[in-house]
């Protein structure tokens, strides 16, 4: 019994860091096993398994050691190849794992009462709790190998959740849009990891063994810029950057809480979390951050514009965790020289807060249309803030904190990606890049403005104006005819396989709902300044943690830190003007549009039509790819068929045919069943070799 | 030999094989109370059983005792400890297949000699001195024919236990030849002693002596484990045998053969390093052997129809892919780098065979249809829907077979075609490369006919009822068979210890510190710290 507590009190969260995984898998396995003994309460253990990983990976927090690596286990030793289960508990693994399961276990619980009474309940569950276990595993794994396995993961969840009212078509085709566009991405992770293993001592794909300064010095000059770009390229895929961020919007077919926890807080940001994990090598090549950072502000400014003009509320936030994601990659693609350390804080500082305030605004959002039978068409309500008090309440909340506004969340982080931005444009005007981050810098702040825009035009479309519920008789309703599922306003409901949430229209969502939604607000307002860089609050955070910026003190216990630049970096008091200067005048713009009826903005969109039906059609990006991707691809595949059936089958078909042939024509003739024959046979052999061998 | 050591010697050797002489003793007095007692086959197979396991309890109680591997004839190293393991437990799941098989008034006799069978594997596992080795081998042989004598009066079988008696003696003859020409390479019988004179002298004095003894040996053994060209018997044999004597046929000889191929031919000529030109000429050998075997059995299987010559093909092309390994082991000698890689892979390998071929044959035995056998392999159409779990029991032994991930058979192949393209003779790896690539090829050829009989068993629709028979015995066998090959995919690391130790105990023939007998803690692979040469 003494050794009992001898035992717990030498708990060691950072050895038993496996259980973080494995809790919610647990919890899913059971709710899978058991799915028709516990139906309507299948979430119970999965909830549980969240929690509890939760409360392990806060203990994780406290013990963060960047050096310790333990091993969880030695699945294989062959010959020489090594292939261990490793986990790694430093600063940025333990940040993400908080972040996850904390937001995790917030978003199941707001599907207890957004899914219930669904027919799927059980899988829906068990297959959240698959999804933890991968993104968890993703983040701890010490090993590019282990990670890339993770990665495949949580891709299949997203599958799995994003078509899981597989009946509906638009759904399966999202799944399937999804899988195929993330696969393009694994391809290049998988490139990435076989660069690697050729080029790295010993083929040992642990991060222990390729993030430190010996092994990054010495990798060829062509690794050094090929298995960056090959990195950026997988993280293309899954944190939706262009050219690859199509698959993410559709992907809002799937359940809503699904959107909020994987298409919002945390699967999208794997791609993030993998530059920031590998930034050692990524900052061995400026052209790749420069490439990082285009392309950032690029997806930033394209995805904001295409959701200035959404009528889907779901839809307006798909674009703008897209654009979001934009300004994480501006920040990592900004860590150039002694910015990088920078550059890594403000980007996953974005991703931190972002996860809290664009989770409460997709649970807000799912909350409205659990309220509207699952329309989330905005023109088909509005004026909802009397019904929906809470929901109205923390929606703003998070609508302030992504547009920018002081003090929520939003702006604390946005304000150091865009410092990071100033700085780099002065650290790199040395290699000839400063003008390009500067330019960058002045798009972000434009973004800022159309990010405030877009965010107050869907909260005052939704709360504002006169109060208007769902009827089939809007001119927006859908045809209710099968078949046109394609289109992409296609409102998530109307369909008869989701029969949840029908009986009462208009009313405010309950407690097991607005509860995460209360909380999930309360930390898109505090995360900033209890966590950020506050230099009018440095009073607070010092009596609260002792130190400025507990965030980046924290990330400092990141495996390879030292080998980042660093320097000093003060607070741009002009940065922060400008960009709350832009969100207000978003606000106002937004506000003077939309609060009230107005003709302003069907003005303006005759007015500038073509611009109007460019945004509204999302540039045509998809019309464009289906017909240079997918139809090239078909006319491949057809000229691949034909070549297969005719050429390559006839041979294939050739050489099989041949060990039989050989069998029946010449050796079958030889087992004839008489012993002396075989006997003689035997003999000779021996004799022949024997021979043969003393002979030469 | 100081006599003192010497009779220290003799005493350490009897008390590690105490778990042999449990074996034998119960299978001697079996054989000699048979006549005078009307016991009914269950009694006599659970006194088997119960000798078995006495065995397997005395083995774990021996597992720390060593000998002087200089003086003694048997030897409790890894390899000694876990063969035995090995043969031991494969010897409970053989008995639970034969469990049904002898008739009452034979059944004496026949467990009697299966039980010695058993203890002769367990002897070829430790043996250390050639004698001894030859003693082992021929104790596994010659109760096999009483089984096939014994088994069933008919003029098949007759004929089968004929063909086996007179090839298996003619192998014999063969092997002892070439170890008579062993002893004269060095004047010792000691296994180690010689490997150690052979790797202290600057050259064999009579190389052509080396190559007779390498080329009989190898070609006795090649008998045991149906390898070209004296492969001819076993489909004849498989077939016109009981099921269950083909299922022992395919496995313990195999074993044995293999284990004293190590022991008694690669780890002893292996030392004189990849320059010498014996061992040169032994890869050759080997390399043909292999080869031609695997293409032989893999080739010929295509073609045939009835399920146990079937299978008989696939334990000629599997005694084919262990054929790599034996070259791999020749060419890894302690001047090579990896010393222990072929030997390490031989050994799991032949662990993985042992659970995927008898998993095998076992689903033949305990399936009846029309009031017969099982034989052909359309008597297994539709059997997944008729008798799923059998169907799914033999449905995992033979993708195992065929080496698919992530099952037990999957490693052996990899770990056998790893340790050939890691091999290579003085720079040039071009022969063990193009080797590997033949066993690859040979692979998918395999795959073919493994996947057909899966094929019929799910996609055809069933022909005749078949009904399961031989009771739990034999079904808790199959599926032990059937779930370890998965646990052993899914998780080889045990087993591959547990060969690595087994190899490095093979090519280990350092002298011990002091000449006087040694007490381990236990079969732990700690050997790697007394070998010089070997490299990780």
């Amino acid at each position: 019994m003494s050794d009992f507590f001898v035992r717990v009190s030498h708990f060691s969260f950072v050895q038993n860091v496996w259980m973080i995984p494995c809790l919610p898998l647990l919890g899913a396995l059971i709710a899978a096993l058991g799915a028709r003994r516990l139906r309507s309460s299948s979430h119970v253990p999965v909830v549980a398994g969240i929690v509890l990983a939760f409360l392990v990976s806060c203990g994780a927090l406290f013990s963060t050691n960047p050096t310790e690596a333990p091993r969880v286990a030695g699945w294989l030793s062959i010959s020489n190849l090594e292939v261990p289960i490793e986990f790694r508990v430093d600063g940025l693994t333990t940040m993400m794992l908080s972040m996850v399961t904390f937001v995790s276990s917030l978003v199941a619980i707001f599907a207890v009462g957004y899914m219930a009474g669904d027919p799927g309940y059980p899988r829906f569950f068990a297959l959240i709790g698959l999804f933890v276990f991968s993104m968890t595993g993703l983040v701890l794994s010490n090993n590019y190998l282990l990670t890339y396995v993770f990665w495949e993961g949580v891709g299949v969840c997203s599958y799995l959740l994003i078509g899981y009212w597989h009946t509906r078509p638009a759904a399966a085709t999202a799944a399937l849009k999804a899988f195929l566009v993330n696969r393009i991405g694994d391809f290049g992770f998988a490139l990435a990891i076989f660069w690697l293993w050729a080029v790295v001592p010993g083929h040992d794909l642990s991060y222990g063994n390729i993030l430190n300064g010996s092994t990054l010095a010495a990798l060829p000059e062509a690794a050094k810029l090929g298995i960056p770009l090959l990195l950026f390229w997988a993280a293309t895929a899954k944190s939706a950057q262009i050219p690859l961020y199509v698959w993410l919007p559709d992907a809002m077919e799937g359940p809503t809480p699904v959107s909020a926890l994987i298409h919002a807080a945390t699967m999208v940001t794997a791609g993030v979390y993998l530059i920031a994990r590998s930034m050692p090598l990524i900052a061995l090549a400026p052209g790749v951050q420069v490439l990082i950072a285009v392309t950032g502000c690029a997806t930033a400014l394209l995805s904001a514009s295409i959701a200035l003009t959404q009528n889907d509320l779901k839809r307006v936030m798909a674009y703008s965790t897209v654009s979001q994601l934009g300004y994480m990659f501006m920040g990592l693609g900004a860590g150039v020289s002694d910015v990088a350390q920078l550059a890594v804080v403000a980007a996953m500082f974005h991703l931190f807060t972002h996860a809290f305030f664009k989770a409460l605004l997709f649970l807000a959002s799912g909350s409205v249309m659990h309220a509207m039978g699952d329309v989330i068409d905005m023109r088909r309500f509005g004026g909802l803030r009397r019904r929906l008090p809470i929901t109205h309440l923390t929606f703003a909340v998070g609508g302030l904190a992504l547009a920018g506004i002081f003090p929520f969340a939003g702006f604390f982080s946005k304000d150091e990606i865009l410092l990071a931005l100033k700085s780099a444009s002065h650290s790199a005007a040395g290699q000839g890049w400063g003008w390009v981050y500067l330019l960058i810098y002045w798009v972000a702040l434009v973004t800022v403005l159309m990010t405030a825009f877009y965010t107050a035009r869907a909260y005052f479309m939704t709360f504002w104006g006169p109060e208007k519920l769902p009827s089939p008789d809007d001119p927006e309703a859908p045809r209710t005819e099968p078949g046109s599922g394609h289109g992409d306003h296609e409102p998530h409901g109307a369909s008869q396989d989701e029969t949840h949430g029908h009986d009462h229209v208009g009313e405010e969502s309950p407690l097991v709902m607005t509860l995460p939604l209360v909380i999930l607000a309360v930390c898109a307002l505090l995360a900033g300044i209890v966590f950020g860089p506050t230099p009018r609050f440095e009073v607070l955070a010092r009596s609260i943690f002792g130190l400025t910026h507990p965030f980046e003190h924290h990330l400092q216990k990141t495996f390879g830190w030292e080998l980042l630049g660093h320097g000093e970096h003060g607070f741009d008091l002009a940065t922060a003007g400008i960009s709350t200067v832009g969100g207000l005048l978003g606000i106002g713009l937004a506000c003077w549009f939309y609060a009230t009826e107005s003709s302003i903005p069907g003005w303006l969109a005759t007015r500038f039509r073509s611009l109007y039906e460019a945004s509204f059609n999302k540039f045509y990006v998809d019309e464009v790819y289906d017909w240079v991707v997918v139809k090239a691809t078909w006319a491949l595949a057809r000229i691949c068929e034909f070549l297969d059936i005719y050429l390559v089958d006839q041979l294939v078909i050739g050489i099989a045919k041949l060990p039989r042939k050989l069998a029946k024509d010449l050796l079958a003739g030889y087992q004839n069943g008489l012993i002396q024959f075989y006997a003689a046979v035997s003999a000779l052999g021996v004799a022949v070799l024997l021979f043969i061998l003393l002979l030469f | 030999m100081n006599p003192q050591i010497a009779y220290e010697s003799v005493q350490q050797t009897l008390r590690i094989l105490i778990p042999e002489l449990i074996v034998l003793a119960a299978g001697v007095a079996m054989m000699t109370a048979s006549p005078f007692f009307r016991w009914p086959r269950r009694t006599w197979c659970a006194i088997g059983a119960g000798a078995l396991t006495a065995a397997l309890l005395a083995l774990l109680a021996v597992s720390g005792l060593q000998t002087d591997m200089y003086a003694a004839v048997a030897l409790n190293d890894s390899l000694g400890f876990y063969g035995r393991l090995v043969v031991l437990l494969s010897g409970l799941i053989l008995l639970a297949l034969a469990h049904d098989e002898p008739a009452d008034d034979t059944a004496g006799e026949f467990f009697g000699a299966f039980l010695m069978i058993n203890a002769g594997a367990m002897l070829v596992m430790t043996a250390n001195e050639l004698v001894f080795l030859f003693v082992g081998l021929e104790l596994v042989s010659m109760p096999t024919y009483m089984l096939l004598y014994l088994s069933r009066r008919t003029s098949t079988t007759q004929e089968t236990a004929t063909k086996y008696f007179y090839l298996s003696i003619f192998s014999s003859g063969l092997l002892l030849y070439g170890l008579a020409f062993l002893y004269g390479v060095a004047g010792v019988s000691n296994l180690k002693a010689l490997a150690t004179l052979s790797w202290h002298l600057p050259s064999i004095p009579h190389p052509q002596l080396g190559l007779v003894a390498v080329v009989f040996v190898l070609a006795g053994l090649c008998f045991r484990v149906a390898a070209v060209p004296f492969h001819f018997y076993a489909p004849d044999v498989y077939q016109g045998s009981p099921t269950v004597l083909a299922a022992l046929l395919s496995w313990v000889p195999k074993g044995v053969g293999f284990v004293a191929m190590v022991r008694a031919l690669t780890a002893v000529i292996s030392v004189k390093g990849p320059d010498d030109p014996l061992v040169q000429k032994a890869v050759m050998i080997s390399w043909v052997v292999a080869a031609a075997t695997m293409i032989l059995g893999n080739t010929l299987a295509l073609l045939q129809n009835n399920l146990k010559r079937l299978l008989a093909y696939s334990a000629i092309a599997h005694a084919g892919y262990l054929m790599i390994g034996v070259t791999v082991a020749f060419a890894n000698g302690p001047k090579s780098g990896y010393v222990y890689y072929g030997c390490e892979s031989i050994f799991f390998y032949l662990v993985a065979y042992a659970l995927m071929t008898l998993g095998a044959f076992g689903v033949i035995i305990g399936l009846r249809t029309a009031g017969r056998d099982v034989e052909t392999v359309e008597d297994l159409a539709g059997l997944g829907f008729t008798q799923p779990l059998p169907a799914l029991a033999l449905a995992i032994c033979l993708l195992s077979l065929s080496g698919i991930p992530p099952l037990a058979g999957f490693w052996g192949k990899f770990e056998i075609f790893a340790s050939a393209f890691a091999a290579s003779l003085g720079d040039n790896s071009g022969p063990f490369i193009l080797l590997a690539v033949i066993g690859v090829l040979n692979a998918a050829v395999g795959a073919y006919y493994y996947l057909r009989i899966v094929v019929t068993m799910y996609l055809r629709p069933a022909r005749q009822t078949v009904v399961p028979r031989g009771g739990w015995p034999v079904a808790l066998a199959v599926g032990a068979c059937a779930s370890l090959s998965l646990i052993l995919g899914l998780f080889p690391g045990p087993i591959v210890r547990a060969s690595r130790a087994a190899a490095l105990a093979a090519v280990d023939h350092s002298p011990p510190s002091r000449p006087q007998v040694i007490v381990r803690s236990g079969p732990s692979p700690s050997h790697s710290t007394k070998i010089p040469w070997v490299q990780n």
